[in-house]
């Protein structure tokens, strides 16, 4: 006689998924399935897996509760966190014109009204230090941030005088077209230890077709260079790299992946379009999510080849949606998380000192003038701020475990909300799973995932746990075992 | 040799005796100095001479900081030797559990002062060990005894880290595992698993409800930052669920320092329980190897004891350590020129017989 | 074009909300009117959309099957999703009781 814990359920051609609040989950046969549901299922092997993995129980429940409630606590730990990610947008101005930019960004020859400020960043700096999050990363965005890198230097070493005081993990990273990339920029960014994010979408031609100079020239060859001086004078893996996919790039992911471990990168992080600013107005650059979700698939299963034939080099957005269903853990991705991760994990800070919980709030601000993400301005206090009621509303609206259609969905552990997006495209922060975009992406390359982790390949399981864990395949998969020093 | 027979005068109770040949050292209590050797025959006494011992057996060595069990009924038992590295304190014999594995028999009460022996051995200790055990039974079950014998190790041996081998159970009470925070920089506590299934696990433990209870005491435990290491009796009712198992304890307690799979001992409980625990190692070799990597590939280290180099597969050779109890150790005759045999920990005697077929000589 | 599809469903088999949930997943892929009629019938009026999948009114049976064992589900789960977020983030005052509650939910 046994009782049943809570659970999510669908059907797949392998069997029925199970997965439960806890993140685990195991795959029956329906025969099974029935049984259990049923509380008829005899004592054998899958009983013993489906106790042990908290989708039933059989002793008093007050024993196991306490378990239950910790590995709950654990994934969650980003609650307790709070705001990790502080991005700060340095300038508008650009000095290249992108045709899907989605920050709309301001002519660099025009003038530096669109700069942060001292005194704003300043007040952004000290506004940041009372999340209570152990941990910051300052992330620079713009625009193009090198534009204003005196208020970066500003940000930089104010931030680090003061966390003598906080004492927190302090991180940088720096979102650049390393365009105006300097000799003064690399010895400033190599000695605090800043990492580099910039963007290359592809060979020359692919690059150009979108990412263009203010004169609409190309900036391919100049960026390709800058990245070998970045990654010559920092250290290699500080550099890293974005794909945006475009009609230009995407029936041809394969060779921009070559391409990328011919740069020397060490992963890739290949994500849709971000229907924002400029790109929101554009056909040319319209492609349909399922194009995407199938150019996707097909990058994904080259990546899983090459690693297996010994190049480490992961796929992000998969390597995050694997920490997600394999570990316990709080995953740090503030993008996709329930409640959302806008405000409670990542902010931005405008050039004004405007709070937003994202940039997408930001972006839609910029393009539409409507101001509701924007909580508060950092003169305010952390308290005002942070009590905002509206965003107190965004955080309810963005809960799946009360949003139809995800409230019942399998992946619910490992999905998470993104109400800005839902607002924008629905005009209402929960919106309808079953007709977002974001949900078919994410159903699909979910249903991708799992048919590789139940085919039950073991090079493939190597290639994940070598993303999951940031070792190398070859250490996994060959079993290089490290001597414990302290056992006896 | 760890335990032989001797010829007693004067010696009334059991006792605790170190060894020294420091006539200034033996002005002090609880000690025997060497007083002669003549044959075979070795002759310990007392500063005031009340006490004397007569060793016969020429194969029981005795080094300066040695520590004695002495019974007045003949029986003389090495209980810290100063040429192991792992040596241990025996708090009690007295267990809350009753596993089947095992290798002492269970008591309802001590038949001596484990405990008080143990604070006075940590004050004898002069050589600086490494490592020190601390044992029972169950020796959370003499809950202030132990804390005392803690607060004694931690100042009379500060730079001794501390293994306790407990079944964490009684962590699952918060403020016990506070009471350990203060150690938590030189403090191991090993905990046994059997299964990931707590009825499994529960039988193992002869003690229904302990599963939980310990799963407990362990969360407790890194709430304080003390490391755990969980041992893993290979028997076959571990064995059956091994990777299951190596699975459970990423997932619910991450942050453990290492695992150690152990080994086997068929004495005590476990020698009672043979039939129903014993598996050939070969049998298990590809389990063992496939649990091993569940744990690797998690980033969560794994030790071998107990086991052989020719009956584990050579990649796991690497993490096989030497056996935990040097008294225990003996080669079957197969041993002889096999290239393994300096690193390999030997056999437990108790288990020899039923290894010989298997063991092998490696090339 | 595609029409509407009509067929009624029998309410003291499916419940009301089982057929709404699978209506609501599939909402993308056709629309759905209900109606209410006589001897504890409801008329589903279901029309694909362009694209959709031939297998849409399939799945749709075969969605109320799931969304009523969820719901059956559900009412055995009680309140336990609730007592262990609430657990996980402070601790209950009243978790025996509620964890006794639960118990006696269960074997009813």
């Amino acid at each position: 006689m046994y009782n049943l814990l809570p659970f999510q359920f669908e059907r797949r051609h392998e069997g029925v998924l199970l997965t439960n609040d806890i993140g685990e989950y195991i795959i029956i046969s329906p025969d099974d399935f029935t049984k259990f549901y049923l509380r008829k299922l005899e004592k054998k092997e899958v009983y013993y897996n489906l106790k042990s993995k908290f989708f039933l129980y059989d002793q008093s429940l007050d024993k196991i509760i306490d378990t239950i409630a910790t590995r709950f606590r654990s994934r969650h730990q980003f609650l307790f966190e709070r705001t990790s990610l502080h991005m700060f947008v340095v300038t508008l101005r650009c000095n290249q014109q992108c045709e899907y930019c989605h920050a709309s960004s301001e002519d660099y020859r025009k003038a530096e009204q669109y700069d942060m400020s001292n005194a704003i960043a300043k007040k952004a700096v000290d506004f940041a230090f009372q999340t209570p999050s152990p941990y910051i990363k300052i992330e620079f965005q713009g625009g193009e941030p090198l534009l204003n890198f005196n208020v970066i230097k500003l940000i930089i070493k104010y931030s680090t005088e003061i966390n003598k005081i906080h004492k927190k993990g302090l991180d940088f990273v720096i979102c650049t077209n390393l365009l105006a990339l300097t000799k003064e920029h690399i010895d400033f960014l190599k000695k605090y230890k800043v990492d580099v994010s910039t963007s290359l979408d592809g060979s020359e031609s692919q690059h150009d077709s979108f990412r263009v100079d203010r004169f609409r020239n190309g900036t391919f060859s100049r960026v390709i260079n800058n990245i070998k001086i970045a990654k010559k004078y920092l250290d290699s893996h500080k550099v890293c790299a974005l794909l945006t996919v475009t009609p230009k790039n995407i029936n041809s992911l394969r060779e921009v992946i070559d391409l990328y471990i011919d740069q020397d990168f060490n992963y890739i992080f290949i994500r849709p379009l971000h229907n924002f600013g400029n790109a929101y107005k554009a056909s040319s650059l319209e492609y349909s999510m399922q194009d995407f979700i199938n150019a996707y698939k097909d990058a994904l299963k080259y990546i899983i080849e090459l690693n297996v034939k010994g190049v480490t080099f992961p796929e992000v957005y998969a390597s995050i949606l694997l920490s997600k269903i394999l570990t316990p853990f709080s995953s740090g991705f503030v993008d996709l998380q329930s409640p959302t991760g806008a405000g409670l994990s990542g902010i931005i800070y405008d050039i004004n000192g405007d709070v937003f919980i994202a940039d997408e709030g930001r972006m839609l601000h910029r393009t539409t003038g409507d101001k509701r993400f924007c909580i508060g301005h950092v003169s305010e206090t952390y308290q005002k701020v942070m009590a905002n009621p509206f965003f107190e509303e965004v955080i309810r609206s963005s809960v799946l475990d009360a949003t139809p259609g995800c409230s019942w969905c399998v992946y619910k552990p490992y999905c998470g909300s993104n109400p800005i997006k839902n607002y924008f495209f629905d005009g209402d922060l929960v919106g309808c799973p079953s007709k977002s975009k974001f949900c078919q992406l994410h159903r699909e390359i979910f249903d991708e995932i799992f048919s590789f982790l139940l085919e039950s390949n073991e090079k493939v399981h190597d290639v994940f746990w070598s993303w999951v864990t940031r070792s190398s395949y070859k250490k996994i998969a060959e079993l290089e075992l490290l001597e414990s020093s302290e056992a006896e | 040799m760890y335990e032989t027979t001797g010829i007693l005068y004067g010696f009334k109770e059991p006792v605790i005796r170190k060894i020294t040949f420091d006539k200034n050292e033996a002005l002090e209590n609880h000690c025997l100095c060497y007083l002669q050797k003549m044959s075979n025959k070795v002759t310990l006494t007392n500063d005031a001479k009340t006490e004397k011992c007569e060793i016969i057996s020429s194969s029981f060595e005795l080094n300066q900081g040695d520590i004695l069990l002495v019974e007045p009924k003949g029986k003389i038992t090495k209980i810290y030797d100063v040429t192991s590295k792992s040596n241990s304190l025996f708090i009690t014999e007295e267990c809350n559990c009753r596993c089947q594995t095992c290798p002492q028999p269970p008591v309802i009460t001590d038949s001596l002062p484990w405990a008080q022996f143990a604070k006075l051995i940590v004050k004898l200790i002069d050589n600086k060990p490494k490592w020190i055990g601390i044992t029972g039974g169950e020796p959370t079950i003499k809950w202030d005894e132990l804390i005392e014998v803690l607060k004694l190790i931690d100042y009379y041996l500060p730079d001794s880290a501390i293994q306790l081998l407990s079944n964490s159970r009684i962590f699952s009470e918060f403020k016990k595992a506070e009471l350990l925070s203060p150690y938590c920089n030189k403090l191991i506590i090993g905990t046994a698993l059997f299964s990931d299934v707590d009825e499994i696990h529960d039988a193992a433990m002869g003690k229904k409800g302990s599963f939980w209870e310990t799963i407990s005491g362990l969360h407790n435990l890194e709430r304080f930052g003390i490391p755990i290491e969980i041992r893993i009796v290979l028997s076959s009712i571990s064995v059956k669920r091994l990777p299951q198992l190596a699975e459970f304890i990423y997932k619910n307690i991450p942050f453990v320092h290492h695992v150690a799979f152990m080994g086997f001992e068929p004495i005590g409980n476990g020698l009672k329980n043979f039939k129903k625990l014993w598996i050939d190692p070969l049998e298990f070799n590809n389990i063992l190897l496939k649990s091993v990597k569940v744990l690797h590939s998690r980033n969560i280290k794994s030790v071998l004891f107990n086991l052989q180099p020719c009956l584990v597969d050579k990649k796991l050779h690497q993490i096989l350590m030497n056996s935990i109890s040097e008294w225990k150790i003996c080669y079957d005759d197969e041993c002889n020129g096999c290239s393994a045999l300096n690193s390999c920990g030997g056999i437990f005697n108790s288990a020899v017989y039923y290894l010989n077929k298997s063991i092998k000589a490696l090339p | 074009m595609a029409e509407y599809l009509r067929f009624s469903l029998d309410i003291k088999v499916y419940s009301l909300d089982s057929v709404k949930r699978a209506a609501f997943d599939l909402c993308n892929d056709a629309y759905f009117k209900f109606t209410s009629s006589e001897n504890e019938q409801i008329m589903i009026d279901v029309k694909l959309k362009e694209g959709a999948s031939p297998n849409t009114i399939d799945n749709f049976f075969n969605k109320i099957l799931d969304h009523q064992l969820r719901l059956d589900l559900a009412s055995q789960f009680g309140t336990l999703r609730e007592i262990i977020v609430a657990q996980a983030f402070a601790p209950c005052d009243n978790l025996n009781e509620l964890l006794e509650f639960q118990g006696q939910r269960n074997n009813v």
